[in-house]
């Protein structure tokens, strides 16, 4: 064998030696746990006393939901006897503002409540805002300090939807503002946000038992932005999806929604119609107090947190309300409402939203030019020397 | 017209009034529609036996509860609800659960008309069936024919 032969097979296995001990366990553990090191994992006590933690947030925040729904009971009655529209409000401000923070906060909700064209509605909405408070005993789990959350109409009040909203960030921009303050359109918006699902109840009253269980069991992640007075060009929120599809990040968002979500969002059929109606054979009790800490984990489809808002506005009120309080099964129900499939009006609505991207295994058309330039460079060679080859 | 007629007809009067308030403009359509029926039928005899029963419902939704019938006497139940309604259904259970008697497909007004043998418990049901806007207030008013 050929000396160069030899040094070329030794330096292969010597290459694939490296490898080897770079990437393959337990020495690929040292070298890259050092690099990117793993939090231990929670050991049972851990996780024990998180679920503890847990049970303890949902049962003090539902806790304090009844409350505050009975402290607005007499404000509501008043608001319905007098036929007043608006939600009731209570304000809870630590610094001595209150009075003035909710002035203006009731001014902007009137401005919402007008935008999305309710009256005195059947189910009032109370209001309770807050700028949030430090935990009074340090011995009590944490609540978040920004949060919304619902309390919806249930067996002993069927009138009554309370949104609790509370966030640091909008605390400190109101007390940023001078007085008297102008109109903050983004406070209004993020107001009109918050209202939520409440907002539907109130426009369109209770839904019907198998749209109830249908969106409670997805934690109304379609019904969550009532913004079905928006403009085509108010812009969609998701802007973000539209620039360079080549960045890394790009996919890292898409890839973070379940798979019919994303599957939709290349425009199949079948999973927009998935992706709408999972949940849709929810069966059991489910519970009136809805929270939308980390909402975004589990939305079913790329912006479906207003696509009910959308089907409003595509479809007008009248339709809508038939299909919320429809005795129908889900899918027909909207089918009905649309007057096609709901995963064709789907796959339309989630095109507008975002331009279709493309899945499965592709070659980018730089990396195809690249090779056949190569594949044509080589072939120029090969032929080059055969051409100029000698035979002695 | 006798004493008894025009001391039911004082009452619906002064109760509308005062049952207004506090009231959503729903639950003033159920006390006109109650009103109404109240004084047509103490208007052929009948007089209220008990209070206006009223809730809410979301369509599908049933409601029960029991009440004493005489036997021998001439009975109207009449529920109504408000202006979202289209329709409601009233049945009126033995205690052993038959069913004497009931008002389906009768729109936003049914009325089951008894005359029991015996005097027992029975029980009163209403379903909401015809609801366009979650949920209906309804009202059920029993009356009774006094026995000569």
């Amino acid at each position: 064998m050929a000396r160069e032969l030899r040094a070329w097979i030794a330096a292969a296995l010597l290459g694939c030696l490296v490898l080897g001990f770079v990437y393959l366990p337990p020495k690929a553990d040292l070298l890259f746990g050092r690099r990117f090191r793993e939090p231990p994992p929670p050991t049972p006590y851990h996780l024990r006393v998180q679920q503890l933690a847990d049970e303890w947030r949902r049962a003090e925040l539902g806790r304090r939901l009844l409350d505050y729904r009975k402290r607005l009971r007499p404000a509501l009655e008043r608001r319905r006897t007098l036929d007043q529209p608006s939600p009731a409000l209570i304000v809870e401000w630590p610094d001595g503002e209150s009075e003035a923070i909710r002035h203006y906060i009731a001014a902007a909700l009137d401005s919402v409540w007008t935008r999305l064209g309710l009256g005195a509605t059947k189910i009032s909405v109370g209001i309770v805002a807050t700028a949030g408070a430090p935990n009074p005993n340090g011995q009590q789990p944490s609540l978040p300090s920004n949060m919304t959350e619902y309390l919806l109409p249930d067996s002993s009040d069927r009138s009554t939807c309370l949104v609790f909203f509370q966030s640091t960030y909008w605390a400190s921009r109101l007390r940023a503002l001078p007085r008297p303050a102008n109109r903050d359109l983004g406070f209004e918006a993020a107001l009109q946000n918050a209202l939520g699902p409440c907002a539907f109840y109130a426009a369109f009253g209770a839904p019907g038992q198998d749209i109830a269980r249908w969106l409670r069991s997805r934690r109304f992640d379609l019904a969550l932005y009532p913004r079905w007075e928006r403009t085509p060009t108010t812009g969609t929120g998701f802007e973000w999806l539209l620039p360079d599809r080549t960045q890394p990040w790009f996919w890292g968002q898409v890839y973070r929604y379940p798979p019919n979500a994303i599957a939709c969002l290349a425009g199949r059929l079948e999973n927009c119609r998935a992706a709408v109606l999972s949940g849709d054979r929810a069966t059991g009790p489910s519970p009136s107090v809805l929270t939308t800490e980390r909402w975004w984990w589990h939305q079913g489809l790329v912006g479906g947190d207003h696509y009910l808002a959308d089907v409003v506005r595509s479809i007008g009120p009248e339709r809508f309300r038939r299909f919320w309080s429809s005795d129908l099964p889900v899918d027909t129900a909207l089918a009905t409402a649309l007057r096609m499939p709901v995963g064709e009006w789907t796959r339309g609505w989630q095109a507008g939203l975002v331009p279709p991207i493309r899945l499965g295994p592709s070659v980018s058309p730089g990396s195809v030019t690249l090779s056949l330039l190569l594949a044509a460079m080589a072939l120029a060679f090969v032929l080059r020397t055969v051409a100029r080859r000698e035979v002695r | 017209m006798t004493l008894g007629r025009l001391a039911a007809g004082a009452l619906v009067l002064a109760l509308g009034p005062a049952a207004a308030a506090g009231q959503s403009r729903w639950q003033r359509q159920v006390s006109a529609h109650l009103a109404g029926a109240t004084a047509t039928l103490t208007a052929t005899g009948y007089e209220p036996v008990l209070w206006p029963w009223t809730g809410a419902l979301d369509n599908g939704e049933t409601a029960s509860d029991t009440v004493t019938l005489t036997g021998g006497a001439a009975y109207v139940l009449l529920g109504v609800c408000d202006d979202d309604c289209a329709a409601l259904e009233l049945g009126l259970l033995a205690a052993n659960g038959y069913e004497v008697d009931a008002a389906r497909r009768s729109g936003n007004a049914p009325i089951v008309r008894v005359t029991p043998r015996e005097t027992m418990r029975y029980r009163v049901t209403i379903r909401m069936t015809g609801c366009g806007m979650n949920p209906c207030w309804y009202g059920l008013r029993i009356f009774r024919r006094p026995t000569p």
